[in-house]
């Protein structure tokens, strides 16, 4: 993988991490992350959509959560999902991040369920323009995609 | 040449040799036998993995990440670890090709059941109505398979279910979740039992709750998804580390076994394998063979030889498998309540649900997910992952499964046949299977039981998170030739010896006449002992 790629990775896992964790989880972390881009296939064949979600998703970790949001019902096998999938799995088997990852949330039910309705919230609030913004897009890319040949630009 | 030589060293196929070797036979293996890594620092926990080993991300998902579960992993909330690969791996010369059935082999030494959640449950006279015996005749077996493996239980409202063997050890100790769901069992128990015709109770569990020979007690590491480190959770590779011990024993490894050779009056001469290190055939003369490599590859061996011997391509009808649905769900006292990883991590509680055949007997496993990776879970949540995340935290230990699995019975269009015209190392197995008429009707009304069971249970199933696994997932096979009274063409006798071959034998799941609900690793046990004691 050329340097570049690294450092894209490795800025992407920062900001991923930011997203997951609210916190920067360091260069370990990204390191691996990084590498593992070394043995997983994932992306090359991808469409511009993709490419342009995973681009926007890397830029802070706001525009992550409202990109994964919007992944998460209209492109669930997407590669910013893949990417923060492997993440997360990444967190939650290295240490301090795994003990993060397995301490309990709030104990108390009413304080459990206004979270709960302050982040679904908050995941409407942002997923309600990145619809505005996506949605369009991911249309006009499918129908590019009807239009070229068969085989090209698959997503 | 040995007495007998035994093709497969699975469940039933070591419990077999053992009893002979027990009784002075010479017994020669022939085996694939992938085997598997040792286990990494067998006295630490779990957490104590994540912290000491130097790569615990390699050692949990693999190094080529095969345990990650991306979203397109068909709901699966948790994959094979990587230090089970070679249970699942298949030899490049092996090939199927399946319609309705998504068939495991293993090739593995100790074959599939290395890979097991341990449920060890005796099938009851109603369930073996279809069998050329009952269970009085089976009973002495699965009390010789307990005292050999350790199977510890309790007496509780599921031994209407389970006839109670002998040698049952003493159940581990309950988690808290389990406990709890035990107690809300207890307490609601008329109203389940009866409006509901559910009884639940404590799983039978294949794992000692104390030390047996060089076995040690179950000691709540929390690593048995990940491969047990003490030997508490039986596998089949620790009575093959038993049969090696007898002198009269031979275990010749990198055999895939393709088809037998036999004279004109039908009597095997000998068995050809594919020498797997060298690439070259071998053959192996022999007095008595016994199939035990799993049904499948004991259909595909047997249906080859077949075709070799006569040119004849027969098809084995009245393969079966256990539909199996997962039910996911939180219980809600637990929300935002700290787990402990250091515990039994598999089904600790059964439920065993009825209705007015006692042959359509559901069993169900309930696991509650406490060292599972909880990205799958997470991921599969219908919210960002963030979101997601926080709600797991929060209901970790709330989260579990009940696996509900289904009786499958033999029916003719579920077949399996040899692509004509293969050669013998290379030919390709079909495999062809539909689910029963009305089958949807019957896991709908049964999924919505599940339900109420749990919400009585103190439990909720979250929307969209209930999976029914494809048929072949639950890697119960069994049927193929099976075992009658009367005598029938490509059918076995009660002692399981072939009307087709008169030295041939099967011990595994292809003589089985019906497939109960219940995990049936136990009864092959028993039967592969049974067969051993009456037949040789």
């Amino acid at each position: 993988m050329s340097e570049n790629a690294d450092a894209r990775l490795e800025r992407e896992g920062r900001v991923f991490g930011r997203y997951l964790l609210g916190r920067e989880a360091g260069a370990a972390v990204g390191a691996r992350y990084a590498a593992a881009h070394g043995t997983l296939d994932w992306g090359e064949g991808r469409g511009w959509f993709e490419r342009l979600l995973l681009a926007a998703a890397a830029r802070h970790p706001l525009a992550t959560r409202a990109c994964d949001a919007y992944s998460r019902f209209l492109c669930p096998n997407s590669l910013l999902r893949r990417k923060l999938i492997l993440l997360l799995a990444i967190l939650e088997l290295t240490p301090p991040f795994y003990r993060e990852i397995d301490a309990a949330g709030p104990a108390s039910a009413p304080k459990l369920a206004a979270l709960i309705a302050w982040k679904g919230l908050t995941m409407a609030a942002l997923l309600l323009p990145a619809l505005v913004v996506l949605l369009p897009l991911q249309a006009a890319s499918r129908v590019l995609a009807g239009r070229r040949p068969s085989g090209a630009g698959r997503v | 040449m040995s007495d007998v030589t035994v093709v497969g060293s699975g469940a039933s196929g070591v419990h077999f040799a053992l009893s002979l070797l027990r009784k002075g036979y010479a017994v020669t293996m022939l085996d694939v036998g992938f085997a598997g890594p040792p286990a990494v620092n067998p006295d630490d926990t779990l957490n104590g993995l994540k912290e000491n080993l130097a790569d615990p991300v390699e050692y949990f998902l693999g190094r080529r990440f095969e345990a990650l579960i991306l979203p397109d992993a068909g709901k699966e909330y948790y994959g094979f670890p990587p230090s089970k690969n070679h249970v699942f791996r298949v030899p490049p010369p092996f090939t199927e090709r399946s319609t309705g059935f998504e068939p495991l082999f293993s090739f593995a030494r100790g074959g599939l059941a290395e890979a097991w959640t341990g449920g060890a449950y005796p099938f009851n006279d109603a369930e073996l109505a279809a069998y050329p015996f009952g269970y009085e005749d089976l009973a002495p077996y699965y009390d010789l398979v307990a005292e050999r493996i350790g199977i510890l239980g309790a007496d509780d409202d599921l031994a209407r279910f389970y006839p109670r063997h002998r040698h049952l050890l003493p159940p581990l100790e309950l988690d808290e979740h389990s406990t709890l769901l035990l107690a809300n069992y207890h307490e609601k128990r008329e109203h389940i039992q009866g409006a509901l015709s559910c009884h639940v109770g404590r799983s039978r569990l294949a794992v000692l709750s104390r030390d047996l020979d060089r076995r040690r007690a179950c000691d709540y590491s929390g690593r048995c998804l990940w491969g047990c480190p003490s030997g508490s959770l039986y596998t089949p590779s620790l009575t093959l580390e038993e049969c090696l011990a007898f002198p009269g024993f031979t275990y010749v490894p990198n055999m895939l076994v393709t088809h037998f050779r036999y004279a004109a009056g039908r009597a095997i001469e000998a068995v050809c394998a594919l020498d797997l290190e060298r690439g070259t055939p071998c053959d192996f003369p022999v007095r008595r063979l016994v199939l035990a490599a799993g049904t499948l590859s004991t259909a595909k061996i047997f249906l080859q030889s077949i075709q070799q011997g006569s040119g004849r391509a027969p098809v084995l009808a009245g393969l079966m498998d256990n539909r199996q649905v997962l039910v996911p769900f939180i219980t809600l006292a637990l929300a935002g309540q700290p787990f402990d990883p250091e515990t039994y991590q598999y089904h600790q509680l059964a439920m065993g649900i009825v209705g007015t055949d006692p042959r359509e007997y559901v069993h169900g496993q309930i696991t509650t997910l406490k060292t599972a990776l909880m990205h799958p879970i997470i991921e599969s949540m219908p919210l960002d992952l963030k979101t997601s995340l926080f709600l797991g935290r929060s209901l970790h230990a709330a989260l579990g499964v009940a696996n509900i699995n289904f009786p499958d019975r033999r029916r003719p269009g579920n077949t399996v046949a040899i692509e004509p015209g293969a050669d013998p190392a290379h030919a390709c197995l079909r495999i062809r299977y539909a689910p029963p008429p009305g089958e949807g009707r019957i896991l709908r009304a049964l999924i919505r039981r599940v339900k109420r069971i749990l919400w009585k249970l103190g439990a909720v199933v979250p929307p969209g998170m209930l999976h029914v696994r494809p048929m072949g997932a639950s890697v119960h096979y069994a049927g193929t030739i099976p075992m009658a009274r009367e005598r029938a063409e490509l059918g076995a006798s009660e002692g399981c010896r072939s009307h087709d071959f008169p030295n041939l034998h099967f011990v595994d799941g292809t003589c089985f006449p019906f497939l109960p609900a219940k995990n049936l690793t136990l009864t092959l046990m028993a039967n592969a002992a049974r067969v051993a004691d009456r037949e040789f």
